[in-house]
Formats: C-alpha cells, structure tokens, sequence
C-alpha cells in the first residue's frame, strides 16, 4: 500500500479520536495570572493544585534517587516518570502501549495478597502487586505488549523449580481458556527453558514441537501438555521460551503464530 | 492564547490520555509561556514554541502509564457507530480495518508513534511535529517515513498471525 493511502487511512483514524471538549483554559490562565501579579506567592499556589508541585518534587527527588535503587525500582521509577523512547527536552510521547501501571497496589480488581476466590484452586501464591513482581524477578520481568491484553489482572508469586517466580494472568484480549474465565496465562522465572519447565526430561518424543521465539530456542504444545507437573494446568496450548535470562511459559487459547507473536512482544 | 487552546489541549490529549490531566498540562504550559514570552525567539514562529511547552508539560503529566493505552482502543471503538450512511458491511470492514490499524500501531516505537500522531492525528505542520519531537525539522520527514515503513510491517504481521 502506498503512504498516500495509508496516511488518508490514519487521519480517518485521527478524525474518530473522540476528544473532550476543549475547556476555556486561556482564561482560566489569565485569571490565575492576574491573581498572581497581585498576590503571587499565595494565590498562584491557590490557583493551581498544591498537590501537582508537591508531586512534581516527589518525583525529581525520585528520579535523582533512581541511581540508587535496585535495577527493578528503578525500572518502576523510570516508567513512572520517564517514557521509555524519548527522554530528550521537547520530546513528548503518546501511548506507550505499555500495559503496565506501576503502583504499590496489587493489579486490578482485587484487594491486595488476597487470591481471586475463583482462581484459588489454580494459583496458590500469594497475590502481589507488578511492582513486586518487578522486584522478584530482579527487575527482568516481561509483558507482553499487546493492545488487547492490557495490564495484567492477577500477579501471583510462585515457585517455579525451586526458584521465584510470577505468574501474571490476564482476563480480556483472547477467547477464554476452558471455563476459567482466564484469557491467557503468562508464567515467569529466571534461568533456563528446560531445567524451570521440562524438568530436564527429554522431549524428543514428547507432542513439543521445536519453534523459534525471536531468535531464541522455544517449544509449541497445541494441547498444553508438557512434561513437566508444574502448575497451574489449563485447557489450553503453550507456548516454552527463553528471553533475556527469563525462562517463560505462555497459556492462551490462540494458535501457534499467534502465540508466538504474543511471545515476542514481551519486553 | 484562546486560539491556540484546542490545539494544545488536543495535544496534551493525546499524551495523558485523561481530559483532566490535559487542561493541567495545557494550563501549566500557557503560564509558563507566558512568563518565558522574554525569551521567545524574534521570527521564530509561536505555535510550534508553545506545542513544545504543552507536550513537555503533558508528559509530566502523565503518572499513570496503564493508560498510555486507552486513547487509540477508544478511537476504534468510537469509529465502530460511525458512517451510519454506509452499508452495514462496509462499516463491519472499517471497523475491522481500523482494529487492525490501531493493532499495528501499539507495536511501534513510541517515537514513530508520535511522529504519527503529531501529523495524521492532530494534523500539526513538519515544523511543529519537530518541536514537540526535539528534533530538526529535516528529520521529520525521514522519521515519519520510518513510522509508516513500521507501520506496514506491523500490518504485514497482523494479516500473517492472523
């Protein structure tokens, strides 16, 4: 397709973004500023939240304290203020299309170190929130980073051969798997594919079929059976690969390329 | 300033994705232009000076990065009830074509993004595209063919995965 035709295409796409209304901030601004000129110390902070100029500071402060901190705060601390791409002066950016949200709370919709009652049966670590994710994982943690999945609902910690790791489910974005209600399940863990999923048992004749994630070494299950006993086991197809040091297992009723896309989105 | 609001606030939109914290982005950056009116270039032209503002302003704004997502998902889902003079199946293909669009766009760099956004979305010159990216007016157009490269290659693996 030409760029003419999919530049037409994208401001067609451009003309359906359905902003607000444009408030009457030019006035707003004047009157603020007219304020000011009389009582500027005082009234410029009445006029504009005391808050907004208590957290700009809290978040310079923090961001000078990053170098500080440990790889996985930091790494939370610079998503929180500094988009990932453009960090130069002027440089803005719009829509990460991260789905994280890096916050002290456990991930949507569930009070904080509760499982989900109807999740209970499958994940039996305790719910955390993807801050503390980022932190067991020593700040390796990946997301996919799919528009239809978002953030993920549920973090759970667990222990994936004798090591820490999380399990990060997600609810929306792909058909459910089974009745569980769960659309794809990511599992975590540092160190290698075989040894955290395979249990170093063979998979010559195993239904694993050899597929590549990105360049890395990965295997395909369409029927989710590996040979392993790990937990949690749903009715679906898997996904095994390796990235970045992180052994990771993917559970979503999609189809292999779909799958492995998903895969490697992760980052 | 009135005729620069909508601009700016539509600016300030797209990057935090949340109309409140868009007035405030828009608000600080209008007094803060304001008071750096001193050291506005002489022929240097306004809009592109005060874009930048507002877009650096916008992303301080932004704390919450869940919902760096929202405002493309909502532009497809607004553009579903659209067009309601076309046949039903020709608004289904919109639909399902700006899914796919919007698809391809979450997997592009944040910078070929905003290049995109900057000139189809809000309809901003090279100029002012430049400004709110920091980079020299020459690399608009390199930066913006790039996007539109990644773009189909994005679509491309969208159809194949399909």
């Amino acid at each position: 397709m030409p760029d003419r035709e999919l530049a037409r295409e994208l401001r067609e796409l451009g003309a359906l973004i359905d902003y607000p209304p444009t408030p009457d901030v030019a006035r707003t601004v004047r009157n603020a500023l007219e304020e000011a000129a009389n009582d500027q110390p005082r009234r410029l902070r009445m006029a504009f939240p005391t808050m907004r100029w208590a957290a700009v500071a809290a978040a310079f402060m923090l961001i000078i304290a990053v170098p500080t901190l440990s790889p996985g705060l930091r790494a939370t601390l610079s998503d929180w203020f500094v988009a990932d791409d453009l960090r130069s002066p002027g440089g803005p950016v719009v829509d990460a299309g991260s789905p994280e949200r890096q916050s002290e709370a456990p991930a949507a919709g569930f009070s904080k170190s509760r499982t989900s009652p109807a999740l209970a049966p499958l994940f039996s670590g305790e719910r955390i929130s993807l801050r503390k994710a980022r932190i067991t994982m020593d700040g390796a943690l990946l997301l996919p980073r799919m528009r239809k999945l978002g953030k993920p609902d549920e973090i759970y910690a667990a222990e994936i051969s004798r090591k820490a790791g999380v399990v990060l489910v997600y609810r929306e974005g792909f058909p459910p798997l089974g009745d569980t209600g769960i659309s794809l399940v990511l599992t975590e863990v540092q160190g290698d594919l075989e040894p955290a999923y395979l249990r170093g048992k063979t998979t010559a004749e195993s239904e694993l079929e050899r597929v590549s994630v990105d360049g890395g070494p990965g295997y395909w299950s369409a029927t989710g059976r590996i040979p392993s006993a790990m937990d949690p086991r749903l009715p679906g197809p898997a996904l095994l690969w390796e990235q970045g040091g992180v052994a990771l297992r993917l559970e979503a009723d999609v189809r292999k390329e779909r799958a492995i896309r998903i895969a490697e989105s992760a980052r | 300033m009135r005729g620069y609001q909508e601009v700016a606030f539509r600016t300030a939109y797209l990057i935090t994705g949340d109309a409140s914290e868009a007035e405030e982005a828009t608000q600080e950056a209008f007094v803060k232009a304001y008071r750096a009116l001193g050291r506005f270039r002489t022929g240097a032209r306004f809009r592109p000076w005060l874009l930048a503002i507002v877009a650096n302003e916008a992303r301080n704004q932004r704390r919450a990065a869940a919902r760096r997502a929202g405002l493309f998902l909502r532009a497809a889902q607004e553009g579903t009830t659209e067009n309601s003079h076309s046949s039903p199946d020709a608004t289904v293909l919109a639909a399902e074509r700006r899914e796919e669009l919007l698809e391809a766009l979450g997997g592009l760099r944040e910078e070929a993004r905003w290049a995109i956004g900057c000139r189809y979305f809000l309809g901003l010159s090279e100029e002012e595209t430049a400004a709110i990216l920091g980079c020299a007016r020459g690399t608009v157009k390199s930066r913006l063919s790039r996007a539109l490269k990644s773009l189909r290659t994005e679509i491309a693996k969208e159809g194949d995965a399909g």
